[in-house]
């Protein structure tokens, strides 16, 4: 099977009219950032807090909004995350001046008054307390009397059983009731009965708690920014010196930050937030679409060599062509698995995966519509100033240039 | 041309049977340092325990926090301060008033009967030369840490809190946690598996300072600062500070604020601590009982037996928590009562034990991962990943048939020896990680089809199909090399940039990376060579 039998597109007929829509897309992309007031940060960046919490049955955003600000807690948002069955609830919270507040003790008390109001004060909430605080519980009580028995070790027995318990929790979402977790696997009756007695199941569980000072935040921006920066400047370096030449280098890496800033603009036209794992996908995108535009670059090098009588045109086009094949196929098998990562990885992997996908058309466009013919541009522009420097020198218009092997 | 086969495939046999093992007995190791592992493992519980996961799909709790080394500078430049003013009585020199000393140092005050030329003497005896640094403005002389000097103390005391956490942490039983230095005044820590941020900061982030300090004759309690500073006629005394404490009800247990003034200087600090223990107060509530060695019970019994009938506060973290009256010499032990629950004195004898932290933390990054979120992630990262690679698989066969059975047989292996690999070097799998592992795949595909285009380019060229092989391989492995060392730069900036699950998608990616090298190159061609035997002749070549 093949998609293509030795295609003859003219990509470079086009290469203007590529040129031109590309800094037009890309600038449109800018303005909505600068609009914006930068691109959509999210908590790693900005600073803040993100707290997810599980629900036992379908949670009320508005509510929730209004118990956490009645307790003295400022609110970004209230939405719901993941699939909708699943009860979830993520609440964002604004920066705090000052570094330390411990905001989930407080989000999740505040919780517990409200929706919980029959808990007792200090009574111990199976689906908020976590493997060690059941384990110290579990062994200041010692309700299977473990401590008097020989040959027993009840902090490693009341270990092995408070996990197994958390675990159920983590299969079930979180315990309905008490007895729930007393029908745990391994829970002696006396065990169950203490549970009930001594222990209580609120209607909601802390799933993850993101907190982030403002300097934290800060350092991560300049670090994310620079990772970019300097890995753009790494892919100059390495193909200015495999290919030996300033054109190929820096229309490879013009195609690059066109890449970057593009899919960027489009981030910020679609409101994605960037957060660490977006970042990520930024900088393997970086290297992935490098590829593409490496593999025309070699079949550019190597066509140079077989004929060297060429202009330099035709090669370049002749290039795109015979790699075009797998240029396609390997972007749309790229594609793909990120098509699966998109739809089935799970939410926190959901802006990486789509960063992912952008980024694998764009890269795929630009390695044959930007790289390989800003080559020619940078090539016939150079022909020209020395043509006319030099008048006398016959006209390298075209040509293969000299320096590249 | 004669191909040697034999030692590809001893190789290539001895690399994944290596990888297997590897898995194997990370997973074996694994399970025998779990103080949660069932006693007899099955073989899924190898398989599952095979790679470390990191705190996003295990759950667990990421702290990043800041030594406010400004304390300890603070307190150094105190020490100093009265080190200067004892020398001092002792030489019978005056040398006027010494305010509260700061992070940068101290000030002398000099007043009409000091004599500078003494002072200055005195000074260059008392204080280290190279330590501290002099500067003398008129009535008023600064003295403060040189910049060696202070570095010393600043590194000395965040060591020092890397070390009282590491104690606190291993008394909590966290198995295989982080504590790690990670610029000059951070220090990061991760405790895999512990899912109650609270507790946690509490125990590591409690400064733990304990002191037992005299109560100045008129110094309290009072019910608010104002009534305090009014009965000094509106300021301190310079040795006296203001601490804050609390009175309890003892019937209805109800805290009200309450102000003392207290001597400046410590009579004993938690420096001469010997042990602590959960005891019982009057209330029969949970309490802490403490022990002092031998250089802090004869300090403590000096003290006590010298003030008798005047009372003695406890404080802890700059808190008075009480202030009996003391009646009689006491030597050796005493009593820390605060209304505790028994979780929070056994968290408090815990902090007391390991030694208080040499200055205040703050939490400056806090990541805390359920169990259960972890859980659904890996869930949902494995049905991703499989779902992916089969995508990958079918439509590799559909397009180049045999070849593209040949080009999955090799992407599995790339999957068995990247597992495998990281399972040797213990490298942390994050969920970001299972995204590197099936993005590796998709690019790991990539040599397979360059390879592959280029044989058919070569067949088509003229060339005989199994020459074409040999020159498609020989001829699309430099653009491998570079498309390789393209991704990998990339993803060295990426470890460089990231935090810890990010840390752990460049890892998982630069593995796949280096072994799609080996199996798209190496396994692929040796596959080719199996299929269509030693001859030179064949007809054609299903690609």
């Amino acid at each position: 099977m093949r998609i293509f039998h030795q295609p003859k597109f003219d990509f470079l007929s086009v290469k203007w009219y590529c040129i031109t829509g590309s800094i037009v897309v890309t600038a449109i992309g800018m303005l909505s950032l600068v609009y914006k007031g930068g691109p959509n940060f999210g908590v790693d960046f900005t600073g803040g807090a993100q707290l997810i919490y599980g629900f036992s049955s379908q949670p009320d955003e508005n509510q929730i909004r209004k118990v956490v600000e009645t307790a003295q807690v400022k609110v970004d948002s209230v939405q719901r995350f993941d699939r909708a069955d699943k009860n979830q609830v993520l609440l964002r919270v604004p920066m705090e001046k000052k570094e330390g507040r411990d905001l989930s003790k407080e989000v999740t008390a505040a919780l517990t008054k409200a929706f919980f109001p029959q808990a007792t004060a200090g009574a111990f909430d199976l689906n908020l307390n976590g493997t060690d605080a059941l384990q110290a519980k579990l062994v200041a009580d010692d309700p299977e009397k473990l401590a008097a028995k020989p040959n027993s070790d009840p902090k490693a027995d009341y270990g092995r059983l408070a996990q197994s318990i958390i675990d159920a929790r983590s299969r079930q979402g979180l315990f309905k009731t008490v007895d729930a977790a007393a029908k745990v696997p391994g829970v002696a009756p006396v065990t169950g009965a203490w549970l009930k007695e001594k222990t209580v199941a609120g209607p909601f569980t802390l799933l993850s708690a993101e907190n982030v000072g403002p300097q934290v935040g800060k350092d991560l921006r300049e670090k994310g920014a620079w990772a970019v920066i300097l890995s753009w400047a790494a892919m100059l370096t390495y193909i200015g010196i495999r290919f030996r030449s300033a054109s190929f280098g820096t229309a490879a890496v013009v195609a690059l930050v066109h890449d970057t800033l593009f899919t960027l603009g489009l981030c910020s036209i679609l409101n994605t937030e960037i957060s660490l794992t977006v970042v990520a996908a930024f900088l393997t995108l970086i290297g992935y679409s490098v590829n593409d535009t490496v593999v025309v670059y070699d079949r550019i090098r190597e066509n140079m060599q077989k004929s060297r009588r060429d202009p330099l045109t035709s090669v370049v086009n002749r290039s795109i062509n015979e790699t075009l094949s797998r240029t396609i196929l390997t972007s749309g098998l790229t594609f793909l698995v990120c098509i699966a990562l998109f739809f089935l990885g799970g939410e926190v992997l959901r802006g990486f995966s789509f960063v992912m996908m952008i980024g694998i058309i764009v890269g795929t466009y630009s390695s044959i519509f930007i790289a390989a013919p800003l080559v020619i541009v940078w090539e016939e522009w150079r022909a020209k100033k020395s043509a006319q420097n030099s008048p006398a020198a016959p006209a390298a218009k075209g040509k293969a240039p000299a320096k590249a092997r | 041309m004669k191909r040697s086969l034999g030692w590809r495939v001893a190789l290539t046999l001895a690399v994944l049977i290596g990888s297997i093992a590897a898995y194997w007995w990370r997973g074996h190791e694994a399970l025998k340092r779990s103080p949660t592992a069932p006693p007899d493992p099955t073989a899924s519980d190898v398989l599952k325990n095979g790679l470390k996961l990191g705190l996003d799909l295990r759950g667990g709790i990421h702290l990043v926090m800041q030594v406010k080394t400004g304390d300890a500078l603070r307190v150094e430049a105190q020490d100093a301060a009265e080190h200067l003013k004892d020398e001092a009585r002792k030489r019978g020199v005056n040398i006027g008033t010494l305010p509260p000393a700061t992070a940068e140092g101290f000030s002398i005050q000099l007043n009409d009967q000091t004599e500078p030329s003494k002072l200055k003497d005195l000074c260059k005896s008392a204080l280290s030369q190279t330590d501290w640094q002099i500067d003398e403005r008129g009535r008023e002389w600064r003295v403060s840490l040189r910049t060696p000097a202070r570095m010393q103390i600043e590194d000395q005391s965040v060591r020092q809190a890397v070390e009282t956490i590491r104690n606190r942490v291993d008394a909590l039983g966290v198995t295989e946690p982080v504590i790690q230095r990670q610029s000059t005044d951070r220090i990061l820590v991760q405790l895999p598996g512990v899912d109650d941020p609270s507790r946690v900061k509490e125990i590591i982030g409690t400064t733990g300072l304990l002191s037992l300090t005299l109560v100045d004759d008129k110094g309290g309690p009072y019910g608010s600062q104002e009534a305090l500073l009014q009965a000094y006629g509106g300021t301190v005394p310079p040795e006296l500070e203001v601490v804050e404490g609390f009175n309890e009800d003892s019937e209805s247990r109800i805290r009200t604020p309450v102000f003392y003034g207290l001597k400046r200087a410590a009579a004993v600090t938690g420096r001469d601590l010997k042990n602590a223990r959960v005891g019982h107060d009057k209330y029969n509530q949970a309490a802490v009982e403490f022990f002092l060695n031998a250089v802090g019970a004869e300090k403590f019994g000096r003290v006590t037996g010298e003030n008798i009938g005047k009372r003695l506060a406890i404080v802890l973290d700059r808190r008075v928590q009480s202030a009996p009256v003391i009646n009689g010499k006491i030597e050796s032990n005493g009593i820390i009562e605060g209304n505790f629950t028994p979780e929070k004195a056994e968290a408090l004898t815990l902090v007391l034990r390991s030694g208080a932290l040499p200055a205040e933390m703050i939490v400056l990054e806090e990541r805390t991962v359920g169990p259960s979120l972890g859980l659904d992630s890996i869930k949902q990262g494995v049905l991703a990943s499989v779902v992916g690679m089969l995508l990958v698989f079918v439509a590799m066969v559909i397009y180049y048939r045999l070849a593209g059975v040949n080009a999955v047989v090799a992407l599995l292996l790339n999957a068995i020896f990247l597992l495998g690999a990281m399972a040797w070097i213990n490298a942390t799998l994050t969920l970001p990680g299972i995204a590197g592992f099936i993005l590796t795949i998709g690019m790991a595909v990539d040599s397979n089809v360059l390879i592959f285009e280029r044989i058919r380019e070569e067949i088509d060229g003229g060339k005989a199909p199994r020459n074409g092989v040999d020159v498609g391989f020989k001829k699309a492995f430099g653009t491998i090399i570079d498309t390789h060392v393209t991704t990998i730069c990339a993803a060295a900036f990426l470890f460089q940039f990231g935090t810890g699950p990010v840390k752990g998608f460049a890892v998982t990616l630069v593995i796949g990376l280096l072994a799609s090298v080996f199996t798209a190159v190496f396994v692929s061609h040796l596959l080719f060579d199996l299929i269509y035997g030693s001859k030179e002749k064949v007809e054609a070549i299903s690609i």
